[in-house]
Formats: C-alpha cells, structure tokens, sequence
C-alpha cells in the first residue's frame, strides 16, 4: 500500500515532502506542549516506532491469505501527534530494509499513513469520552477500521489522480472506489485486531491511552 | 572481482553530504521525465550507475520484489482505460495503445528510479550518518529519532524471536484455526507495546543520564568532519548536471 519511487510525477513528489515536513513541525511542536520535554518525545517516538515496526511482521489470518496488520488507527491512539513522526521514520526503514515505498515519494506515503493515524486517533477520542470497556472496544475498532480505509483512500487518490491524462474522471472514480472496497476485509480485521489490542492494553496498563 | 571492489571503494568513500542530495535530486529529476523521447535516457542513467557501483544484481533483483505488485496493478489499469484508440481487442477487453506506451513509460521510470536508490542507500556507509545527516541541515530530532529507531528495530526484533521461540517450546502450534491464532497474535502485540513502552521510559532516563538535549551531544557531531576529495565533488556536481540536462531536456522537447 506503499507507492514506489517513479511511480507519481516529480511535482507531486516535491508537494508531498513539503506538507510531510509542514506536519511533522505541526505535530512536533504539539508533541513538544504534551511531553515537555524533547529527550521524552524522542525516546517514546523511536522506541515506539521500532515497536510498531516488529508488531507490523505479526501476520492476522484472512482466509484464503494472511496479511500484516496496518497499524494505523492504533498508533495514532497510542502516540497521538508523535505517531506522524513515528510513521515517517517507519517508512523510511522500510524503503531501505525491504524496498517498500520510495524515497522521493516518502512525502506522499507519510501523508496517507500519518494522516490516517491522526484522523483515526480523533475518531478514538471522540467516540470514547464516555468510559466503559465496550466504549472504548467500539472506538477501538473504529479507529483501527478508518486508519486502514483512510490510508486505502489517500493512496489510491494520490496513484489514480496523478495518472498521465487520457482517463475520465468517472473511470478514475470507481477505480478508487474499488480498490478500498477490495480492502474492505483487510479493513475489518484490522478493526477487530485495534480494538482487542486496545482492550487488552485498557485491562493491563490504562495509563497508556492517556499519555498521548 | 578486483575492479568491483575498486568500483564499490569509491562509491562508499564518495562523501555522504554530496552523495545523497546529488542522487536525490538525480531521483527527484527522472521522476519528473514525462516525454516518451527521453524515456530511453533514464535506464541508461541507472545502469550507468548500477555497474559503477559495482553491487550485486541479486540485490536488484530482491529490491523489485516489493513495488512489482502495484506496477502490475497501475500499468494493467493504464493499459485498459487510458486513451481511446484499441490497440488489440481481446473478446470484450480492448486494449489502448496510448495506455500500453504509458504503462511501459511509467515500468522504464519506476525501475530507473528505484534503481538510483538502491545505489545510494547500498553504498552509504552508516558510521557517522547521523552527524553526517545534521550537518546536511536535516532536523536533529527527526536524525535522533530515525538513529534509535533503527537501534531498537534489532532490540525489538530479537525480543520478538524470543517470544516465538518460547511459544513453539511451549507447544503451540499456528495452525488454521483464525480465532486461535487472533488470541494468540493479541496478546503477543499488546506485550510487545507495553514492554515498549517501559522500555522509552527506561530509554528517556538513561539520555538524561547522558545528558541530552544539554547541548553536550551537540558537539558529537564535530567528530565526523567532512573529508571532500575533489573527485567527490567533480562526480556529483556530474550527477546533478544530469539531473538539470534531463528536466531541461523534458521542458524543451515538451515545447518542440
């Protein structure tokens, strides 16, 4: 789900570093009013980042394939605004280590990842201000549902709509359309996975839903 | 076997604060060709640089095997629905021929690109990237933050292994059975967060120990100083001059 290098023109490569470097200060400098201090933000996002990057090789069965969890909506619930930073600096390991995503286009894929992480963590906390165990798995698989989709949808539209000329709109619209409708069971699981975590995490140690 | 070794020397000696933004710009230029005219030019480029290298094909091969899922997707889509004119119609699908030549533009640049970044990566040493990185101007929380990462991506990983060593030696057995697996793959995840994130206390303390962020680290950095040898700076002021032919090649035969 990650675009390769070459694959969207330079122009929107350069765009997509510009607003990946404009949210990163945003979600810093938020980062910063929470943590208070910079030795804080900067060991929980690394060893954060590092965690979410070995839970993603944890593989969910959806028969007939097995897939790797997303992990979207669940590291914008765990790290709030650090989770965009905390994305870029997973995508940037898995375009060295594995070849996944690109470095011109890195920007772009940070954009969709982090943006759906922070857009699912608001979901997260707007659908759990009422405490309660089944609240919180609700908003959990809600949040774990939409950073999936979200990242589906951002991806999709960044690859169809900057396609070479030539294809209608209409075409360009249900290939978008169809392409996160495929990623619909993806979507579910990743929800139901978001929400146990979530839940197993509020039974252990409930201090960390508050942090971020 | 001699002369690749000689190859690979020089690019891991080509000092990093060059190579880096020079190949970068040359990436961030070839993504930017267009022209079916100048699409030959990019493979050239890279292979170019691919052999200089003198990197191992096996390692271009393995890199591929990430981005070829999406290419087929994307190339298959511009084949089906991109122009109006049927190059070969089989049964009810037709296939355009402005759509196969934008497919096969889009193969040639998603190769070439991703090429120059296997050169670049696969030969920048990683002693001293970090001071190398923040003396290139990039933040230093986002160097500090990729550095640790990389650092707890392996201490992580093992304590993973562990954890699926321990299960196996416990008896358990993956098997078919999804919710079985969901029980197991939960916790495992929940685990692995929590001790997480003890562990970025445990982390933050020892940096305050160390005194970070006191500006004494800050002057780490002076010990990896810049050495640019004046073939460093002829071979990359060489790749950004490519890099300003090609873009200026690309706005001028659009004008033609």
């Amino acid at each position: 789900m990650h675009i390769p290098d070459g694959m969207v023109p330079g122009d929107i490569c350069v765009a997509g570093l510009a607003g990946a470097a404009a949210l990163t200060w945003f979600c810093v400098k938020k980062a910063q009013s929470t943590y208070k201090d910079t030795a804080r933000l900067v060991s929980r996002a690394s060893v954060m980042a590092a965690v979410f990057f070995v839970v993603s090789w944890i593989h969910i069965p959806l028969p007939p394939v097995s897939v790797h969890p997303v992990l979207a909506g669940l590291m914008g619930i765990l790290l709030g605004w650090i989770s965009f930073p905390a994305i870029l600096t997973g995508l940037f390991f898995q375009a060295v280590m594995f070849g996944h995503g690109g470095f011109t286009t890195i920007g772009i894929n940070s954009l969709s990842m982090g943006g759906a992480a922070l857009l699912a963590r608001g979901l997260f906390v707007l659908l759990q201000r009422k405490s309660g165990e089944r609240k919180i798995l609700v908003a959990g698989f809600v949040a774990g549902f939409a950073g999936v989709m979200m990242a589906v949808v951002f991806t999709c539209s960044f690859l169809i709509l900057t396609l070479p000329e030539y294809i209608n709109t209409k075409t360009e619209i249900s290939s978008i359309l169809g392409m996160s409708a495929a990623h619909l069971p993806l979507a579910l699981a990743e929800g139901v996975f978001t929400a146990l975590v979530v839940r197993f995490i509020l039974r252990v140690r409930p201090d960390m839903l508050l942090v971020a | 076997m001699k002369a690749e070794s000689v190859r690979m020397i020089f690019f891991k000696n080509w000092e990093t604060s060059l190579k880096i933004p020079s190949m970068f710009f040359l990436m961030m230029s070839m993504a930017f060709i267009r022209d079916p005219a100048l699409m030959p030019v990019l493979p050239v480029i890279a292979l170019v640089l691919f052999v200089s290298s003198g990197l191992p094909l096996s390692l271009f091969l393995s890199r591929f095997r990430a981005p070829v899922l999406i290419l087929l997707f994307v190339s298959v889509f511009l084949i089906l629905f991109s122009g109006e004119e049927v190059l070969i119609r089989i049964g009810p699908v037709s296939l355009k021929s402005v759509g196969a030549i934008l497919a096969l533009n889009t193969c040639v640049r998603v190769l070439s690109v991703i090429t120059v970044g296997i050169v670049m990566v696969n030969t920048t040493p990683l002693s001293g990237l970090s001071g190398k990185l923040k003396r290139m101007r990039i933040p230093h929380l986002l160097v500090d933050i990729g550095v640790m990462t990389g650092r707890y991506i392996m201490v992580i990983g093992e304590d993973y292994s562990r954890m699926k060593t321990a299960r196996k030696l416990r008896g358990y057995i993956p098997g078919t059975n999804i919710s079985r697996r969901f029980k197991v793959a939960i916790p495992t995840a929940a685990t692995m967060l929590i001790r997480g994130f003890d562990q970025s206390e445990r982390v933050f303390n020892a940096m305050c120990m160390r005194g970070y962020g006191s500006g004494i680290s800050g002057k780490e950095n002076g010990s990896f100083p810049i050495k640019t040898r004046r073939l460093d700076v002829l071979v990359s002021l060489a790749v950004v001059a490519t890099s300003l032919f090609i873009i200026i090649l690309e706005f001028t035969v659009e004008t033609i």
